[in-house]
């Protein structure tokens, strides 16, 4: 019988490198470490396997079927097929051995040969007719055997899952045993698909090179790169790549995954389409390269598609799980959320100061407005007639009914400079104090000041209603222009009283957040912001600078506190009054998520995260609630356990990425590139 | 008379006094808040006794519950928010064995009721310590090196997460000792009735008594613990100077989670005497008497164990007065703004707290 080496008029690789008769060897030069991510989301990433793997194995059935009637009829099996099925066995090999962890790395798709598990199949010789006819016959018991081992090798993989989870690698024997197993089965495929005539053996020359080292602690990116390593992308190719590749290729496969996904299950839509291709538009190409012009294209894009929300709102479709679009009052809501997360980006995503009472600044703010707006002080006199009556560009007022009426619009720089001022005052006993203490301090204010408002209807046993108790204040004035700018120029004389309500609420907010967002970032580019920065990340050593701390942590205060009490005052308008129990500390906790997921000093993470958050707390987890109730036939009620949520996503924030998604610029050259200075003594080991 | 060094001739000097403006307000306050006890004291000295003893009782809750945030913000100088919430959590396992598992109601002897009582302390000690020291290892080991912020932001996703388990284990509403008119809100397993009384209106129950017999073994117990022991030692040299008793020997990880599981310990048979004195929990009062606890945590000068006992009783006493002195008594509304209001004047007048020493940083 001639011997015939690697191969050559079959196609496979290094299968066939063995001489005629010798025994199907297995090598392997797998080191035994399992990175615990991909152990952890090893069945999600066997999904692309299990389907290709299916697909081919039909492929090479139906060649099969070809072959063996071949085989029968002319004597002679086609000579590409061995080959054939040789790849297809050791593709079969590499994925059976990584889904039961006997190997660490992705598969490629194309069964080629590196891979630390791996088969060497001897050349199969020319047979008869007879032979070709009972080859299933013989292979039938092996395919039994076949069967009943990946039962086990399943059940064994579970188990060291388990211990690859905890220790970082898996034990000798256990990935031996999945190794033998997972053999047998190509074996058995390969004698059956004619690539070999050994018969199919439970043993094999099994060797392991280097012991498992110590495991370090995996980046959430790893878990992309071992996928993606399995069509051949590497995270050095991928940077290598220009950005504007990168990032169409990314919009691209974004693309793909909706309609994979998402299209078969909700079906496609119009309205869906074209968000795609905005995104598409407005995400791939570098806009702020193309010139003067360039860099504002991105803004306006936004501004366009912000200011005309009311008008599309309605046909918007509805997102998987979490819901309907928000109608434009939500919108509304999340702008305010969005001003006010803004605002606590300046104490502590840019100053560094932990703010657990900024529910205090919304109250005063709301307070302030609120009662200069209305019927609060209008005071009794012994007839039961209003006692004080002050009006001063506010919009269709009642005399009768008495009390200070200021125009609102003045009333939300009012509001705003009463914050700042208060928060000032705040500040100026408790911000030498040092951080943790500086938080409860802020926590009490934020407790205090919404008692205050709770029992202010009778200030000290006086009398005197300030806050009008826990009723709060009901009744405020509409925002609004006046009639004489009505008739004249065409806008809106009373929100309340106009048709468009919402929208005219929509747009002002839109406005409010652009002035909030402009003062932002000029801050965060001005003195006052390096300032801040530098208290943010050593005190000392700004101070050494010669940054005056006092005055400049003040003044991160006040100005948080301002950006503070205009939101509030806004939101009292848009709920025409201010009450207590809008205020409790978990709402300081919400706007410190935002600004924590969002990435702490960033300012578009910050809008995004209070954007997302605040529909989340609107609409989102009631929406989320109701799918999963109905889809998986819970009785979970959901937004009872809002806050638990919040928490576990703090948690996990803070866990593995503190600088939030999409972290300011220093935080991510710090957090990528780590800090110098090191303890004398680790204590985390 | 003070010699110049370089030329020899004597110096008159005048030592300079004055009152420093801050301390200035600090002492007017206290003076101030004497003259309002010694105003109440005569007018209606039976009310006034009674809502001493009174806060003697809560005091002795606070200073249990006190004593857990400052045994671990002595050791990691973290605020460990969730304390408040693992003691409510201990309240809610209390009331779950008392009243489901050994079904004690009143009538009963009391060779059933202290053995059952005393197995709930153990078992609440054990399950809060286990939480807490679960609490910490999850949440706080890894971020050991983090930046101060990071770690109490943590603290407060604790908080909410144990929150939110208490909503999901026994929903949102009070749970309620089953317990039938015992007169002073206690449990009406336990002997009712007073010890003395005084004055018009004034008593001593004999709730508020077990109150203080309960407390006080496990003050001692913790104090032998932190004194007499090896465990206590390493804690108490993991606090001083964290890398040189770890240079020492010491185990600092270890040693860590031990004080965690002490100070859990503590929440616990906070929890299960504030059960047995108050007999009903809700999920969200973990919070607000954690923040009082370390209010007194804080008076008494954090870090220091006398102090947090002394902080609470103290805390206690201004609740009390607060809510039954009548003349010029702001009332039970203020009492927790007065509270804050204390803390942010001890931190302000006086950070290291009253048994506290000075640091450079305030406290």
């Amino acid at each position: 019988m001639p011997e015939s080496f690697h191969g050559e008029h079959h196609g496979g690789e290094d299968t066939h490198d063995e001489p005629e008769g010798g025994p199907v060897r297995l090598v392997v030069t797998d080191d035994l470490r399992r990175e615990r991510l991909t152990v952890l989301f090893r069945p999600l990433l066997y999904i692309p396997h299990g389907v290709w793997v299916r697909l081919w194995g039909l492929a090479v059935f139906a060649g099969w079927l070809v072959a063996w009637v071949s085989g029968i009829a002319l004597g002679r099996i086609p000579s590409f097929f061995p080959g054939f099925v040789a790849r297809f066995v050791r593709y079969d090999l590499h994925v059976r051995t990584y889904r039961t962890l006997g190997a660490q790395p992705f598969p490629a798709f194309d069964g080629s040969s590196a891979y630390p598990v791996d088969v060497r199949l001897p050349n199969p010789q020319p047979r008869g007719r007879l032979d070709y006819f009972l080859r299933p016959v013989w292979g039938f018991p092996a395919l039994l055997g076949t069967i009943f081992l990946g039962i086990a090798a399943e059940l064994l993989a579970i188990v060291g899952g388990l211990i690859a989870l905890v220790l970082g690698r898996i034990p000798r024997d256990i990935r031996n045993i999945q190794v033998l197993f997972a053999g047998y089965g190509a074996q058995t495929f390969a004698y059956l698909g004619f690539a070999t005539d050994a018969y199919p053996q439970l043993a094999a020359d099994v060797s392991s090179s280097r012991e498992a080292g110590v495991v370090s602690r995996p980046r959430a990116a790893d878990l992309w790169w071992h996928g993606l390593g399995g069509i051949g992308l590497s995270e050095s190719r991928w940077h290598a790549f220009s950005p504007l590749k990168r990032r169409a290729i990314i919009a691209g496969t974004v693309g793909v995954l909706l309609l994979v996904i998402i299209g078969p299950l909700a079906g496609i839509d119009v309205a869906a389409v074209i968000t795609y291709f905005v995104f598409v538009f407005l995400y791939v190409p570098e806009w702020s390269k193309l010139g003067r012009a360039g860099k504002w294209v991105l803004p306006v894009a936004f501004l366009t598609l912000a200011v005309t929300f009311p008008y599309y709102a309605g046909k918007l479709y509805t997102i998987p799980i979490l819901g309907a679009f928000p109608d434009v009052h939500t919108g509304t809501v999340m702008l305010v959320y969005v001003m006010m997360a803004l605002g606590l980006n300046v104490v502590v995503g840019y100053a560094g100061l932990l703010d657990l009472g900024y529910v205090a600044f919304y109250a005063i703010g709301a307070y302030t407005a609120a009662s200069l707006a209305s019927t609060q002080f209008a005071g009794q006199t012994a007839s039961g007639k209003a006692a004080r009556f002050f009006n001063f560009g506010g919009v269709d007022i009642d005399k009768s009914l008495g009390g200070i009426h200021i125009n609102v619009w003045l009333l939300l720089v009012v509001a705003g400079l009463t914050t700042a001022g208060l928060g000032m005052l705040i500040g100026l006993p408790t911000l030498r104090l040092r951080g943790d203490y500086l938080a409860i301090v802020t926590l009490g204010f934020g407790e205090i000041l919404p008692q205050v408002a709770r029992n202010g209807n009778n200030l000290f046993n006086t009398g005197f209603n300030l806050t009008n108790g826990p009723q709060g204040i009901t009744s405020m004035d509409g925002i609004g222009f006046g009639s004489w700018l009505n008739t004249k120029v065409g806008l809106p004389a009373n929100y309340l009283n106009a048709a468009n309500a919402d929208n005219l609420f929509f747009w002002t907010a839109i406005v409010l957040v652009i002035i909030t967002l402009f003062c932002s970032l000029r801050l965060r580019d001005s003195r006052l912001g390096r300032a801040w920065i530098a208290i943010r990340e050593d005190e000392t050593a700004a101070a050494a600078m010669g940054v005056p701390l006092m005055r400049t942590k003040t003044l991160s205060y006040a100005i948080g506190a301002f950006f503070g009490g205009v939101a509030g005052a806004y939101f009292a308008e848009l709920n025409t009054g201010a009450n207590p129990d809008a205020f409790q500390f978990q709402f300081s906790v919400l706007i410190l998520v935002m600004v924590i997921l969002g990435g702490m000093g960033n300012v578009w993470g910050v809008m995004f995260g209070a954007a997302f958050l605040a529909y989340l707390d609107q609409a989102g987890l009631a929406n989320t609630g109701a799918w999963i109730n109905t889809h998986l036939g819970t009785n979970f009620d959901v937004p009872k356990y809002e806050f638990g949520i919040y928490g576990v996503i703090l948690l996990v924030v803070m866990l593995f990425r503190p600088q939030g998604l999409i972290p300011e610029k220093r935080h991510r050259l710090e957090f990528e590139q780590g800090v110098a200075d090191e303890p004398l003594y680790d204590v985390t080991a | 008379m003070v010699t110049d060094a370089r030329t020899g001739e004597q110096l008159r000097v005048r030592r300079v006094t004055g009152v420093n403006p801050v301390s200035a307000i600090g002492i007017a306050l206290l003076v101030l808040l004497g003259i309002w006890l010694v105003v109440n004291l005569v007018k209606t000295p039976d009310v006034w006794f009674q809502a001493f003893l009174i806060g003697i009782t809560r005091g002795a809750v606070y200073a249990l519950i006190a004593l857990g945030y400052t045994l671990v913000y002595g050791i990691l100088e973290l605020i460990n928010f969730a304390h408040g919430d693992v003691f409510m959590l201990a309240g809610m396992i209390s009331i779950t064995m008392i009243g489901e598992v050994f079904g004690l109601k009143a009538g009963d002897a009391a060779l059933t009721i202290w053995p059952a009582v005393l197995a709930t302390l153990a078992i609440a000690m054990v399950a809060c310590g286990l939480i807490n020291a679960t609490v910490e290892r999850v949440a706080y080991k890894p971020l050991r090196g983090a930046p101060r912020l990071v770690p109490l932001i943590t603290a407060i996703a604790a908080s909410f997460i144990l929150q939110n388990i208490a909503i999901w284990w026994k929903g949102p509403n009070y749970v309620v000792l089953n317990s039938g008119t015992g007169r002073s809100g206690a449990a009406d397993f336990l002997p009712q009735g007073n010890i003395f009384t005084f004055g018009n209106s004034g008593y001593y129950s004999w709730p508020d008594l077990i109150v203080l017999l309960l407390t006080a073994p496990v003050l001692l117990a913790l104090m032998w613990l932190v004194q007499r022991t090896r465990q206590g030692k390493a804690m108490r040299a993991t606090a001083q100077d964290r890398e040189a008793a770890a240079m020492m020997g010491i185990d600092v990880n270890r040693t860590i989670s031990f004080t965690f599981l002490i100070a859990g310990a503590l929440a616990g048979s906070a929890g299960l005497i504030y059960a047995l004195y108050f007999t009903e929990v809700k999920f969200d009062q973990g919070f607000q008497l954690g923040l009082i606890a370390f209010t007194a945590a804080v008076l008494g000068g954090i870090g220091n164990l006398p102090g947090a006992v002394l902080g609470g009783l103290l805390i206690g006493l201004i609740q009390s007065f607060n809510n039954t002195l009548t003349w010029h008594a702001p009332g039970g509304d203020w009492t927790q703004s007065i509270v804050f209001a204390v803390l942010i004047l001890i931190l302000v007048f006086r950070p290291e707290g009253l048994l506290g020493e000075r640091t450079p940083e305030g406290g």
